[in-house]
């Protein structure tokens, strides 16, 4: 074979593989991988959260029936709901007893409050996240369709990601000694169904949109209405968005 | 002859190399083999059975109308009145505790309780004002009942509880 016909073929050749590369679809998640998962495509979705503070009405709904869909374990919480209560420009009471899982009971703060609301958290789901950062393992990563979660398989439960987390939503589970957090009900999601805390709120105060549904409410609503991020300072860029914050809620 | 025996020596020393090279090779491909798991890094920094572990999972709270098929009164007489938008499961069970493979598994238990009605309708501090609220020792008083654990339902039916005061 002589130099310049060695070449052409050379050439001809990984044509034809890159040919082949673009064709393959690179995204099929997981149908080709042997763990049959066809029914969902994380390509087609976006996720995002949005909370209506107003229309909260702090029954703790939301705690209780993300207990029992993920079995969170007894003093953990992946969201709670805190009250607070703005005495005046410095002073600010903020409590959530047992993450508010039965509720808030008749006891209330001290009086001469000049207001005083409710306010679901959970984890915000960072676009620039500093949990999977910081991760020694990576046990903890995004999805595609803009999940923030833990692969407690590989996690060591360091805890590192627990101290990174500005918004307080991880914990170490105390059985099996790794990092765990919400997770938005990924297996509810990914069936097309609610997260349990938004199913359970009796007010729509908890709303879970998909950027790339059509005519999706809850991203209208995001972008059409004056919303707020939690601590954006911190250029964490979460995707769980707040509507009708008071300037105190962080 | 002497020239023989020099070539021998070098060629000892490629083959030192060699080897020595390709143990290393080995050691590289077997430390990869034990420390990347399976799946590692085809779509980032993580583990894609990690995703379909998550995926696995089954859902212990049903659909939004995961009552509706086999209650469908029940379903009816909610949706229309005052708790049309409380989940069934709040005040119930979650429906997986109730029904497997579509059949019922387990009775479905019923939080009777006052205390249930209080999480959302007691009067306190931060509730929106528009929300419809109670005090419950005035409510009782006003409206004639005696306290019990289960006070409400003696006049409130918890499915339409605005409809037929008892
Ligand atoms: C506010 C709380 C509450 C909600 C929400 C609720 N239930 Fe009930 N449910 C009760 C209570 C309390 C009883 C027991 C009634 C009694 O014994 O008088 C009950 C009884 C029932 C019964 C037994 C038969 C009967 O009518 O007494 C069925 C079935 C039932 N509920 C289904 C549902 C379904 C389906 C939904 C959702 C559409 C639902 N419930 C929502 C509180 C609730
Ligand atoms: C696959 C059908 C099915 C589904 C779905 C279902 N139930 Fe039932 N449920 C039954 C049957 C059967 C009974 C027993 C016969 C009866 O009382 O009608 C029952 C009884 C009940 C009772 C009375 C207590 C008992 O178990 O005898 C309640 C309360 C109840 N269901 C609530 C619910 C709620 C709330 C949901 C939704 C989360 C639900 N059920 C979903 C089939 C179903
Ligand atoms: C998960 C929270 C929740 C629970 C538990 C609950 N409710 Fe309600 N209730 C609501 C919501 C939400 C409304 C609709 C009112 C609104 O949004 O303005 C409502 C409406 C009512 C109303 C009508 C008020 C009005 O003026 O329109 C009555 C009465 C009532 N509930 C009584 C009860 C009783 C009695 C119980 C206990 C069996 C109970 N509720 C349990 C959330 C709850
Ligand atoms: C003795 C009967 C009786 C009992 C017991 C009772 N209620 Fe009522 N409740 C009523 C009546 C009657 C009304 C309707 C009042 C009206 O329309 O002005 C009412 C109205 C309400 C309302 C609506 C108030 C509003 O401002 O719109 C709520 C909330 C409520 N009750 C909650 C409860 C709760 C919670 C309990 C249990 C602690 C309870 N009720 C026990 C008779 C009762």
């Amino acid at each position: 074979m002589s130099r310049r016909t060695f070449l052409v073929s050379a050439l001809q050749g990984a044509g034809a593989g890159a040919a082949l590369v673009i064709a393959v679809p690179v995204d099929s998640l997981l149908a080709d991988k042997g763990r049959v998962v066809e029914r969902y495509d994380w390509n087609d979705h976006s996720y995002l959260f949005l909370v209506d503070i107003s229309r909260c009405i702090g029954c703790g709904m939301c705690v209780k029936a993300c207990k029992k869909e993920n079995g969170v374990p007894a003093a953990f919480y992946r969201t709670w709901v805190e009250r607070y209560t703005v005495y005046d420009e410095e002073t600010t009471h903020i409590e959530s007893p047992e993450g508010a899982m039965n509720g808030f009971g008749p006891s209330n703060p001290a009086t001469g409050a000049s207001k005083s609301f409710f306010v679901p958290k959970l984890c915000n789901h960072c676009k620039y996240t500093p949990c999977t950062q910081v991760c020694p393992v990576g046990a903890s990563y995004t999805t595609r369709d803009g999940v923030v979660m833990v692969d407690r398989k590989r996690c060591i439960g360091c805890g590192y990601c627990v101290q990174a987390c500005p918004y307080g939503s991880r914990y170490i589970d105390p059985e099996s000694h790794t990092a765990d957090k919400c997770t938005w009900c990924y297996h509810r999601i990914t069936r097309g169904m609610n997260p349990a805390c938004v199913q359970a709120c009796p007010k729509g105060a908890r709303l879970f949109g998909d950027r790339m549904r059509e005519n999706d409410p809850v991203f209208e609503m995001v972008e059409t209405r004056p919303v707020r991020i939690l601590q954006p300072e911190l250029l964490t860029k979460p995707q769980c968005y707040y509507l009708g914050a008071d300037k105190e809620v962080r | 002859m002497g020239e023989t025996v020099k070539k021998e020596r070098h060629t000892k020393h490629v083959y030192r190399v060699l080897i020595i090279l390709g143990l290393m090779t080995i050691v590289v491909f077997a430390v990869r083999y034990v420390l990347i798991p399976e799946g590692w890094g085809e779509y980032g920094n993580f583990r894609t059975g990690a995703v379909a572990d998550m995926l696995e999972i089954e859902p212990v709270h049903g659909r939004w109308d995961g009552c509706k098929k086999c209650h469908p009164d029940q379903w009816e007489a909610v949706r229309t009145a005052d708790h049309a938008t409380l989940s069934c499961e709040s005040c119930h069970e979650p429906l997986s505790f109730h029904v497997e493979n579509g059949r019922r598994k387990t009775p479905m238990p019923t939080d009777r309780s006052y205390k249930l009605c209080a999480r959302c309708h007691r009067r306190i501090q931060g509730r929106p004002e528009g929300f419809p609220q109670v005090k419950i020792d005035d409510h009782l008083e006003e409206m004639g009942g005696e306290f019990g654990p289960e006070v409400c339902l003696d006049c409130h039916a918890s499915h339409a509880p605005l409809e037929g005061l008892r």
